[in-house]
């Protein structure tokens, strides 16, 4: 499928890029200040693109950076987390694996998100995070063995 | 207990709001106004980059004088080695008129054979035919939108041409030394070689043949 134009990939990737800055960050204001970015980063760079698909990742691997560096500015280390959900209703266990899922380093969770939420593969990942697929195995098998410890459960 | 199925279902109940959706198509709109509106960057494409015009300028600037000194030096300018052997340059008038009237050059300038060759090598080293890339690892050392290389048409072709370039080089690398390989936009092979230390590499870009 070829690459919609920036006005027709808000359209279709707007969600994905909003559930994975959310799933990043978990706090939907800054999640929606990051996606829009993101968007805005591709009107103004205006890459080339192969097919939808790589402009999916290219759009992902953006977000993942842009989360990063939120984490890094001054104002989020010095203000408080909020405590803050989306309108839609999470049931406790779905609160639960978040809460535990936002508590993992940033390295295990992008790839915990980008396996189990976007179905990408370790080799997509290694490839989409500029990485090697040995060191996406080992960080997903770190995230996923962290988890398990947290919620005394299988993940 | 929670599992990896909470997790999903929890994150497909995360949507991007249709405000939001739409602030952020206004603020595209706005950013494609304010780029239509500034004076655009004028830009020569090279490879897969573009380069301000500016740079590509000074580039030149600095360049073309350099190669026109060095051609000058080759074909007929007034050498080192000329002056140290007569032999080397003689102006050599023409026999006759009949001779200038057939075509023979008035003053034909020869320059020596072994005074060449031994000029030419200086000209081939002064232009390498790859990118120093500092990089962690040979797949970071890719272009970022290099796309795997290994089942792309006219990747046999791009080898023998690598493999020239690298003869050319004469540091005995082969395509066996390739650590990394890419495709990227414009039918260009990349290859990744290693460098002059652990965290450099060399890039080649090898154009499709078509």
């Amino acid at each position: 499928m070829p690459a919609f134009t920036p006005e027709e990939a808000v359209e279709q990737f707007g969600d994905t890029v909003f559930r994975a800055a959310f799933g990043l960050v978990k706090n939907p204001q800054d999640a929606e200040d990051i996606a829009q970015e993101v968007f805005l980063n591709l009107v103004r760079h205006a890459p080339r693109f192969d097919s939808a698909e790589h402009q999916k990742a290219w759009l992902l691997r953006c977000t993942i950076n842009r989360c990063k560096s939120h984490f890094r500015s001054a104002w989020v280390r010095r203000s408080a987390p909020l405590d803050e959900h989306l309108s839609t209703p999470f049931t406790p266990a779905e609160n639960t694996v978040l809460d535990a899922v936002a508590a993992l380093p940033m390295k295990y969770r992008q790839v915990i998100y980008l396996h189990y939420i976007e179905g990408y593969s370790t080799a997509e990942i290694a490839a989409l995070l500029d990485s090697k697929q040995n060191t996406v195995l080992s960080q997903l098998s770190r995230g996923r063995a962290l988890l398990k410890d947290t919620l005394k459960g299988d993940f | 207990m929670p599992d990896s199925q909470d997790y999903k279902s929890a994150m497909d109940k995360v949507t991007a709001g249709q405000r939001w959706k739409q602030a952020t198509l206004e603020k595209m709109q706005a950013e494609t106004g304010a780029q239509n509106a500034s004076r655009p960057r004028r830009t020569i494409p090279f490879g897969r980059r573009a380069i301000p015009l500016a740079t590509a300028a000074a580039i030149c600037l600095l360049v073309i004088p350099a190669a026109a000194r060095s051609l000058t030096s080759v074909s007929g300018g007034a050498t080192a080695a000329d002056q140290a052997s007569p032999r080397v340059a003689t102006r050599q008038m023409p026999e006759s008129s009949a001779d200038a009237a057939n075509g023979a050059v008035p003053f034909a300038l020869a320059a020596a054979p072994e005074a060449t060759m031994a000029e030419a090598p200086q000209d081939t080293a002064a232009a390498p035919a790859y990118t120093t890339v500092e990089s962690t690892s040979p797949e970071a050392a890719l272009p970022a939108e290099a796309r795997p290389a290994e089942e792309a048409d006219g990747l046999d072709a791009a080898l023998d041409q690598l493999d020239e370039i690298l003869a050319a080089e004469g540091e005995g690398r082969t395509r066996s030394d390739v650590l990394a390989s890419g495709l990227v936009e414009g039918d260009c092979f990349v290859f990744v070689l290693a460098g002059d230390s652990e965290t450099s590499y060399r890039l080649y870009q090898v154009p499709c043949a078509q």
